[in-house]
């Protein structure tokens, strides 16, 4: 009983047809395949509204109608099917009518949206939209290796550009403390030659060092204070010489900050070999000038002198019964000879003299080193000894170099001895040979070298003495003329200041 | 041997003359006080030998012997200086000088020089 219409007596659908089989099986087995089918397109649809996650709401919603309206038209088959053999005409017309509307609404909703379907993308525009992007790709790809090939160039430039710099290029960033002091720089290489230049292990050039643990040879120098004030001031600030004495190097450094960040830039060059030529320079102009000078006035001294000379042979015939008078006349000729020596001495600085290599004897070298020593230290109230060998050798000099090492030898002794007010007042100096070497060893009575100061004394521009007294170049230009003699000159700690002056011996 | 000394400076003339007085006595001397005085006493006396003095004003030292040994090239000249290194040895043997003596010269030897050459 449906709606108080008893359907259960009316006849099954089958009679229609008179149960002829002929009609029955086909018609029975189309409506099974129509309601299989039926109910399983909607699943296909729901799956693919799963599966297309680029669906809109409206097209979604179409969709569901269409779900809905397959899913009854195959209910509406299957109670057909169903009503061959039965008579529930009424569930029938019931799910035929819920078919009808859904079906309708989904014909209306179906044509009002049609054409917001229609933008659901066709095959062929998708082709068209694929062949676009991959063309697009394919320019932007062509565009970054264009791009990538001219950075590459231009990195190689610039890694060639590094590379030839004489200077070595380093980044400084600063490392500050809790109350915001710069402490210390993180130190980063950029090219090889900053790495040679500053003597850094090869593998750690990719680090970032440490400026005061990795480069403590600046740490004697302004190099750290200097960063600093360029960090603040932001002026970009050139040293130039400045000196690290432990590697016993000269460089020129740049520093100048980045205008964008607190990083410094830093180039290092090395000025060594320029210094040394100027050292040398300084060291030969300046004799040159002394020997000039000595040359012009040496005739203005010896022509007096020799007319002293004379006078004083009259002299000596008059008062030669006289021997006071004799003594004092001889102690006058004495003084005359060191006049005459001093001129002599003074001229041997001078370039012409004898700026080449020559052979000195055993004699000739104790001679010449007393006639300085008493030049230099006859009235100054002084002791001195010259020591010479026995054995009978013959030494490779050049007797203006040889002149000048002496000469700095005795003027750092006398100021040392002067300085420290000390009783003793000797300077000895003892010639020995060995296998290869004559060496002249000179000492002094004076205090000695500080022991921190050992390491320093040959260093150019080191100098222990008052502003405007030493220009420490003495013994720095020293040990480079003694090298350049073939020979060397040492500092001996112990008993007393000793240098070791050592000569080229020359087998005859 | 008859002697020339040439110096620009009186005082060592007259030591040249008291010397040559004290130590040789028979020996004939002249004195010049410069270049030109020294070539007027070559044309007025066999001068045998020629001491002079390398830096004077007019005709120098090097001058002179350039000149004495055109017109005497049998006078020997020696040179007696205070400035060794005016010149070099070549060009002092170049000019004709036979010997140089550095001054402040040391007497002893310079008498035993001179007695020698006779």
């Amino acid at each position: 009983m449906f709606f108080g219409v008893d359907t259960s007596s009316f006849m099954p659908h089958g009679h229609c047809i008179l149960w002829s089989p002929q009609l029955l099986i086909p018609m029975v087995i189309a409506e099974v395949l129509t309601v299989i089918s039926y109910f399983l397109i909607p699943v296909g649809i729901f799956r693919f509204m799963q599966l297309r996650l680029d669906l809109n709401k409206q097209v979604k919603g179409i969709l569901y109608l269409f779900i809905a309206f397959i899913f009854f038209c195959g209910l509406t088959h299957l109670v057909s099917t169903w009503n061959y053999w039965n008579s529930n005409y009424v569930l029938e017309t019931f799910i035929k009518l819920i078919t009808g509307l859904i079906s309708f609404a989904t014909l209306i909703i179906f044509y009002k949206n049609l054409k917001n379907i229609l933008l659901i993308p066709s095959l062929d525009s998708y082709n068209k939209v694929l062949k676009e992007l991959k063309d697009l790709n394919s320019e932007l790809e062509k565009k970054v290796n264009d791009r990538t090939k001219q950075l590459n160039y231009e990195n190689e430039k610039a890694n060639l550009v590094l590379k030839g710099v004489s200077d070595g290029i380093v980044l400084y960033y600063p490392i500050k403390n809790d109350a915001g002091e710069v402490i210390d720089f993180g130190v980063e290489v950029s090219n090889k030659r900053a790495a040679s230049l500053l003597k850094l292990d090869p593998s750690k050039t990719n680090q970032r060092l440490s400026l005061k643990d990795d480069l403590s040879f600046l740490n004697k120098t302004s190099h750290f204070d200097d960063c600093v004030n360029v960090l603040i001031s932001g002026f970009e600030k050139t040293t130039d010489p400045i000196f690290a004495p432990d590697i016993k190097k000269f460089y020129r450094i740049t520093i100048s900050r980045s205008e964008t960040s607190d990083l410094l830039f830093v180039f290092f060059a090395d000025v060594t070999e320029r210094e040394d030529i100027k050292l040398d320079f300084m060291s030969t102009s300046k004799l040159a000038a002394i020997g000039e000078l000595a040359g012009g006035i040496a005739h203005e001294i010896n022509t007096p002198l020799q007319i002293n000379a004379g006078l004083l042979r009259q002299l000596k015939r008059k008062v030669s019964e006289n021997a006071e008078a004799l003594e004092i006349i001889e102690k006058i000729d004495t003084t005359k000879n060191r006049v005459r020596d001093t001129v002599i001495n003074l001229k041997r600085l001078s370039h012409g003299d004898s700026a080449e290599l020559s052979v000195i004897g055993n004699d000739k070298l104790k001679e010449i080193t007393e006639s300085f020593l008493r030049i230099r230290l006859d009235d100054k109230n002084f002791e001195y000894k010259v020591e010479g060998s026995s054995s009978d050798f013959k030494a490779e000099f050049v007797e203006i170099s040889f002149s000048q090492i002496l000469n700095n030898l005795i003027s750092n002794a006398l100021d040392s001895i002067n300085e420290h007010n000390s009783e003793q007042r000797n300077i000895w100096v003892k010639i020995s040979e060995n296998e290869a070497y004559i060496e002249l060893e000179f000492s002094d009575s004076g205090p000695g070298i500080k022991e921190e100061n050992i390491d320093k004394i040959f260093d150019p521009l080191f100098s222990t003495k008052e502003v405007g007294k030493g220009t420490g170049l003495g013994l720095s230009i020293s040990k480079r003329l003694a090298i350049s003699m073939g020979g060397d000159l040492k500092y001996i700690n112990a008993p007393r200041t000793t240098f070791v002056l050592s000569l080229k011996k020359v087998n005859s | 041997m008859i002697l020339l000394f040439v110096d620009d400076h009186k005082d060592i003339l007259e030591i040249y003359k008291a010397e040559m007085e004290y130590e040789l006595k028979e020996t004939e001397c002249h004195y010049a006080i410069s270049g030109e005085e020294a070539l007027k006493i070559c044309e007025e006396h066999a001068i045998t030998h020629v001491f002079t003095d390398a830096k004077m004003p007019g005709i120098d030292g090097i001058e002179l012997t350039r000149e004495v040994m055109k017109r005497w090239p049998d006078k020997k000249v020696y040179m007696v200086s205070g400035y060794e290194g005016k010149y070099t040895d070549d060009e002092l043997k170049e000019a004709g000088v036979l010997k140089f003596f550095q001054k402040p010269i040391d007497f002893d030897s310079f008498i035993d020089f001179i007695k020698a050459l006779s």
